[in-house]
């Protein structure tokens, strides 16, 4: 395993492997992961992935959260935006890759 | 975005506004490079990012009601919602979160079409994750 994280791992990522929160590597496919995704920044996004948000099922949506709305020259808070709309709807959240 | 077309056309039968949200890109060339056709960087302002927001609409050929940006710099969205790479929510009118779908890509899309058809009849479901 030693050999595998032989790369120079930002300080953050390093803490990250030895909590083996980035990879479990009790997973049979764990090496193949690692291969996969083989730099400190992938490592990053790797375990971003698998964090956890503060938005739950049969909450409100987190006060917080503000955002640009495309189009428009403007930041809103989503739980304005939503309250105004009052709609039901899905957030979508992906991207082109 | 493989399965937007899906989720816009479930969205459109129910009358749930589909609101597309762009965070962050995942695999940009100069973070998790994986495609040959990514031929961009992660963007580093909130214009460029608005510009692949746009790309992702229009290459999606879906028509959502809204689309929103995370703030570069802020990430408050992905923060909030762990929407990294992908994630589907769904919200109510009272803008209480009734669907969480599983980490994307994988699980991007477990459960939520049988929650988008049984939704009608329940006030609250469990989704994806079955909290």
């Amino acid at each position: 395993m030693e050999e595998l994280f032989s790369w120079d791992l930002p300080p953050e990522a390093e803490r990250l492997v030895i909590a083996g929160q980035a990879f479990d590597y009790r997973r049979e496919d764990y090496v193949e992961e690692v291969e996969r995704s083989f730099s400190p920044a992938s490592l990053l996004l790797y375990n971003k992935a698998r964090s956890e948000g503060e938005a739950k099922v049969g909450e409100r949506v987190p006060a917080w959260v503000r955002l640009r709305v495309l189009h428009e020259e403007r930041e809103d808070n989503l739980c304005d935006l939503l309250a105004i709309r009052k709609r039901r709807a899905v957030l979508n959240f992906g991207s082109l890759s | 975005m493989r399965n937007f077309r899906l989720v816009d056309k479930l969205c459109k039968e129910k009358r749930f506004d589909h609101i597309v949200c762009y965070i962050e890109e995942a695999h940009a060339r100069d973070k998790w490079s994986c495609y040959s056709f990514v031929d961009f960087d992660a963007p580093v302002t909130q214009e460029a990012r608005g510009s692949l927001a746009l790309r992702l609409v229009e290459a999606s050929k879906t028509r959502p009601e809204l689309c929103l940006v995370d703030l570069v710099g802020e990430e408050l969205m992905e923060r909030a919602f762990a929407a990294f790479p992908e994630r589907l929510y769904v919200v109510d009118e009272l803008g209480t979160v009734v669907f969480r779908g599983g980490v994307g890509p994988d699980h991007y899309i477990d459960g939520f079409e049988q929650f988008m058809s049984t939704f009608a009849n329940q006030s609250m479901c469990k989704g994806g994750e079955q909290l």
